[in-house]
C-alpha cells in the first residue's frame, strides 16, 4: 500500500520519476498481477526488493538531475540502464530460486540431529519397558492374523 | 519335618512326640495289646508299658482321625483329676505307628477291677449293695464333676468299675474321648435326647446325668444288662406314655428306698427328677420323695395322624419327623394355628410363633422338597421343644449340633451335608431356635453362637460356609484337610507352622491352603474371615491370588504371633518372583527383585506383604506401560518424520526460502540506499 501510495504521490509531484519507476519495476508487476502460489506476498517482497535497488539509482540521478521526461527518454533509451534494472530483477528471481533448494538442505540436516536425540529417548523407553513398547515391534504380530487369513 | 514343637502363647494344644508308639519318651503303647472293652465310639484303647518302672496302671486312648472330643473336659481333668474317677493323667500327638499317621493319644488310669456290667451279668446287684458300694462313689465322681460345671455323659454299666476285685467301691470311666453321650445306648439318655443322632445328643446338664445313672442302677438292680428287648422305637413310645422308669423295668416293681431312688433319678421332667442333693440325702437314710408329673405334653384330643392316634406331642414330633412329607400334607390342609390352639389348651399360640412356623397352604413344588421338610422341621420343634432338632433325617439336640455335623462329614455323604447346608443356609436353623428359645433353656445359652455360626456361614456361603460351621461349632476337632490327613492339627497356630513345613516340599503353595484349611483360620482366628474371603473370591487370578495368600499369611503369623516362617516366606518370595516375570518395567522388577531376596530369608510375611502388593504393583505396572507405549508411538512418528527427506518444493522449505530471499532483498537495498545517499553526500 505504501508502495502504491508513494507512486500516486509521485505521479503528481514528479510525473517522470513516477513513469521510470513504473517502468522499470515491471517484473514486480508481473508477479504482482500473474503469481497466485499460497507464498506470493513474500516472493513479491523479494523481487520488489530487488527490482528496486536497480530501479532507485536512475530514480535518484533524475531526481537530481530535475525530473523532465528528456531525462526520462534518455535514460528509457540507454541500454545499460534497463541491464541493471531488469538485471537487479533477474538477480531476485535467480536468489528466490535458489533460496528454498538451501532451505531445504538446511531443514534436513537440522532435523536429522533432532531425529538422533529423540531415538535416544526412544531406546531409554525400549530398554525400560521392553520391546513391546515399540510399534515398530508390535505391528508384525498385529499383521499376522491378516496374513494368515490372505 | 521337626516334630518337637513347643507349644506358644495362645495354644493350648497338647505337646508332641518324637519317637513312634512312645509318649513323653517313656509310656509305649502295645498295640498288640489292645482293650477293647474301654475303647470310645472316637478312640481305641490299648495297654501301656511304662519303660522306667515297668507295667503301667494306665491306658492309651488312641483317638480316630476326623474324630473330635471333649478337649476342654480332658484339659480340666489332666490339671486337677477328680476323686473316684479314671482320670486322664497326660496326652500327646504322636505318630502311633512308624510312617503311620499321627493321633492324639491320651494315657488314662487304667481300672483296677471289673466293670459293673460284668457283675450285674452274674447276678442282680441288690438294693443294699448299691446303696453302701456303688451310689457313694458315683456320687463323689458326679459331686466333683458338676461343681466344675462337667457334664460326664457317659454313665452307663460299662463304664462304672469297681476299684479292686473284692468288689469295694466304684470309680467312673473317662468322660473325654467322644462327644457328649456318643457311646451312650439310647435308653440311657433322656426322653427329650434319647431320639437324637449318638454324636448329636448334646452336652446337656447334670440332669442328664442322674438320668442315666438311675437307668444304670436299675439295669444292674433287675440284673438286665444288655439292650432292651424291644425296638427302640416302641421303647421310647412306651417312655412317653409311661414314663422312663416303668418302660425300662418293664412293669418290674422295685420296693423299698432303691424304688423310691430309682423313680427319682429316671422322671422324666428334668425339674422333678432327683439331682446330688436328693441322692445325698437318700445316701444318708432320708426318703426325698418328689412328685412325678407327665401332663405337660398330652393333647387335649388325641390326633389322628397316618391312620394312627396320638395323644402325646412329642410322640407325634417324632412321627412327623419319620414322615414329613406325609407331615407337611396334613399340616397343609389344617388351619394350622386354629389347630394347635385346639390340641394344644395349655399354651397360647402367639402371633410370633404363627409367624415363626409360617404354615403355607401353597405346597412346595421343589425336587428336593426342602420347604416341606423345613416346615415339619418348625412343627416338630413347636410340638417337642425340649427334643432333638428333626430337619430331613437328621435328628440332633441344638447343644450337640457341632459333634452331629462331625458324624455326618465323617460318612462323606453329600446329600447329608446339603441337608446341613440347607439346615444353616435357608433359615430354618434360626427359625428353630426362636421358636424354642423361650421353652428350651439350653437353646437361650447356645443362641449366640448358633447365630454367630450362621451368620458366618452365610457370609462365606456355600460348602465353604458348612466347613467354617464345622470348625466353629467343634473347637477340638482337627483340620481334615487331605493335605494335612497324616497330622493331627487343632490350632491356627499348628496349622500354619504345618504349612510351613509342608511347603518346603510342595511346588505350590495355593493347593495347600483348600476348603478345610480357609475354613479353619476363617473360623477360629478372628478376623480372619476378609483374608480368607479375597482368597476364595480371586482363585482364577494368579496375581490377585497370590496377593491375597500373602495378606493372608502376613495376617495371621502377626495375629497369632508365631516367629519367622522362613520357609513359607521362601515359598512366597519364589512364587512372587515368578509372577513379577509379568512386571514390564525393569528397574521397578530388579527393585522388587532385590527387596524380595532381602526378605526371603528373614521369615516376616508382613514385611513381604507390606513390600509388594502384586496386584497394585501389576495395575501401575500396566498404566505406566501403556503411558510409555504412548510416548514411543509419538517419538515413533517424529523420528519419521525427521528422517524424511526434505524437498525444495515443501511448502515449508519454499517459504523459508522465499523469505529468505526476501530478507537478501531487502537488505541489497538497503545497501543500495546507503550508497546512494553516500554518493549524494
Amino acid at each position: 500500500m505504501l508502495v502504491y501510495a508513494v507512486l500516486a504521490t509521485m505521479l503528481f509531484v514528479a510525473p517522470p520519476i513516477a513513469a521510470l519507476a513504473i517502468l522499470g519495476l515491471m517484473p514486480t508487476f508481473v508477479i504482482l498481477f500473474v503469481d497466485i502460489a499460497p507464498e506470493k506476498s513474500t516472493r513479491l517482497s523479494a523481487m520488489f526488493a530487488f527490482n528496486l535497488a536497480g530501479v532507485l539509482p536512475y530514480m535518484v540521478q533524475m531526481w537530481e538531475q530535475g525530473p523532465s521526461f528528456a531525462n526520462l527518454m534518455r535514460i528509457v533509451g540507454d541500454v545499460m540502464a534497463w541491464t541493471v534494472m531488469l538485471g537487479a530483477a533477474g538477480a531476485g528471481a535467480a536468489v528466490l530460486w535458489v533460496c528454498p533448494v538451501l532451505a531445504a538442505g538446511i531443514q534436513q540436516y537440522l532435523n536429522s540431529d533432532r531425529a538422533y536425540k529423540l531415538e535416544k529417548q526412544r531406546e531409554a523407553l525400549i530398554k525400560e519397558w521392553g520391546e513391546g513398547v515399540s510399534s515398530a515391534r508390535r505391528a508384525p504380530k498385529e499383521q499376522k492374523p491378516a496374513a494368515s487369513a490372505q | 519335618m521337626a516334630d518337637a514343637d513347643s507349644p506358644k502363647k495362645g495354644d493350648k494344644s497338647p505337646p508332641r512326640s518324637v519317637v513312634p508308639g512312645l509318649l513323653n519318651g517313656r509310656y509305649r503303647i502295645e498295640l498288640a495289646k489292645p482293650l477293647v472293652h474301654l475303647n470310645s465310639p472316637c478312640a481305641d484303647a490299648y495297654e501301656v508299658t511304662d519303660l522306667k518302672e515297668g507295667p503301667a496302671e494306665l491306658y492309651a486312648l488312641v483317638h480316630h482321625q476326623g474324630s473330635t472330643h471333649r478337649g476342654d473336659v480332658l484339659a480340666e481333668l489332666i490339671e486337677a483329676p477328680i476323686i473316684s474317677m479314671l482320670n486322664p493323667v497326660r496326652s500327646s500327638v504322636i505318630r502311633v505307628k512308624e510312617g503311620g499317621p499321627r493321633h492324639l493319644v491320651s494315657l488314662v488310669q487304667a481300672p483296677t477291677g471289673p466293670s459293673l456290667a460284668e457283675i450285674a451279668a452274674q447276678h442282680p446287684i441288690s438294693g443294699h449293695k448299691l446303696r453302701k458300694l456303688i451310689v457313694p462313689g458315683i456320687v463323689q465322681a458326679l459331686a466333683g464333676l458338676h461343681s466344675r460345671g462337667i457334664v460326664h455323659r457317659s454313665i452307663r454299666p460299662e463304664t462304672i468299675f469297681f476299684k479292686s476285685p473284692a468288689l469295694d467301691g466304684v470309680v467312673l470311666g473317662e468322660c473325654f474321648s467322644c462327644p457328649p453321650a456318643a457311646g451312650q445306648p439310647a435308653h440311657f439318655e433322656p426322653l427329650e435326647r434319647a431320639l437324637a443322632m449318638p454324636f448329636g445328643r448334646g452336652e446337656a446338664t447334670p440332669e442328664a446325668d442322674m438320668f442315666a445313672l438311675g437307668a444304670t442302677l436299675l439295669a444292674c438292680h433287675l440284673g438286665v444288662n444288655k439292650k432292651p428287648a424291644k425296638d427302640p422305637n416302641a421303647l421310647h413310645a412306651a417312655r412317653m406314655a409311661q414314663g422312663s422308669f416303668w418302660a425300662h423295668s418293664a412293669g418290674t416293681e422295685v420296693p423299698g428306698v432303691t424304688g423310691t431312688l430309682l423313680r427319682g433319678l429316671l422322671n422324666d421332667d428334668e425339674g422333678e427328677r432327683w439331682t446330688l442333693k436328693e441322692l445325698n440325702l437318700w445316701l444318708e437314710s432320708s426318703v426325698p420323695n418328689r412328685r412325678s408329673v407327665n401332663v405337660l405334653w398330652t393333647f387335649a384330643r388325641p390326633v389322628i395322624f397316618r391312620q394312627a392316634t396320638f395323644s402325646d406331642r412329642r410322640m407325634l414330633a417324632h412321627e412327623f419327623s419319620q414322615h414329613p412329607l406325609d407331615a407337611a400334607h396334613f399340616l397343609r390342609q389344617v388351619d394350622f394355628p386354629s389347630w394347635v390352639q385346639n390340641m394344644i389348651t395349655t399354651e397360647l399360640f402367639s402371633e410370633r410363633l404363627e409367624r415363626l412356623i409360617n404354615v403355607k397352604k401353597d405346597g412346595d413344588l421343589s425336587s428336593e422338597r426342602h420347604g416341606d421338610h423345613a416346615l415339619v422341621a418348625r412343627v416338630t420343634a413347636h410340638l417337642d421343644p425340649l427334643g432333638p432338632l428333626r430337619y430331613n433325617g437328621i435328628s440332633t439336640t441344638i447343644d450337640g449340633l457341632g459333634p452331629a455335623m462331625v458324624e455326618i462329614f465323617n460318612k462323606d455323604d453329600d446329600m447329608e451335608q446339603d441337608i446341613l447346608l440347607h439346615l444353616f443356609d435357608s433359615n430354618v436353623l434360626p427359625a428353630i431356635l426362636d421358636i424354642i428359645l423361650d421353652r428350651n433353656p439350653v437353646v437361650s445359652k447356645q443362641h449366640q453362637l448358633h447365630s454367630h455360626t450362621v451368620q458366618l456361614m452365610r457370609r462365606t456361603k456355600g460348602p465353604m460356609g458348612l466347613l467354617c460351621a464345622l470348625y466353629d461349632l467343634n473347637p477340638t476337632l482337627q483340620c481334615l484337610s487331605p493335605a494335612l490327613k497324616d497330622l493331627w492339627i487343632t490350632s491356627p497356630q499348628q496349622l500354619l507352622k504345618a504349612l510351613d513345613r509342608i511347603v518346603d516340599k510342595s511346588s505350590e503353595l495355593s493347593p495347600l491352603l483348600d476348603d478345610h484349611v480357609l475354613a479353619m483360620f476363617c473360623s477360629r482366628v478372628e478376623g480372619a474371615e476378609p483374608f480368607v474371603e479375597a482368597l476364595i473370591k480371586h482363585r482364577k487370578s494368579p496375581a490377585r491370588l497370590m496377593t491375597a495368600v500373602t495378606k493372608l499369611l502376613a495376617f495371621l503369623q502377626q495375629k497369632l504371633d508365631l516367629g519367622p516362617l522362613k520357609n513359607l516366606s521362601n515359598h512366597l518370595v519364589k512364587s512372587l518372583k515368578a509372577l513379577l516375570g509379568d512386571v514390564k518395567s525393569r528397574s521397578r522388577k530388579r527393585t522388587i527383585m532385590a527387596r524380595l531376596d532381602e526378605l526371603g530369608d528373614l521369615g516376616n510375611l508382613p514385611d513381604i506383604a507390606r513390600a509388594i502388593d502384586l496386584e497394585h504393583l501389576k495395575y501401575l505396572d500396566h498404566q505406566e506401560f501403556l503411558e510409555a507405549q504412548r510416548k514411543v508411538s509419538v517419538l515413533e512418528q517424529m523420528i519419521r518424520k525427521m528422517r524424511r527427506p526434505v524437498h525444495p518444493s515443501e511448502p515449508n522449505a519454499r517459504l523459508a526460502g522465499f523469505r529468505a530471499a526476501s530478507a537478501m532483498g531487502w537488505l541489497v537495498l538497503m545497501v543500495t540506499m546507503i550508497v546512494l545517499t553516500m554518493g549524494a553526500g
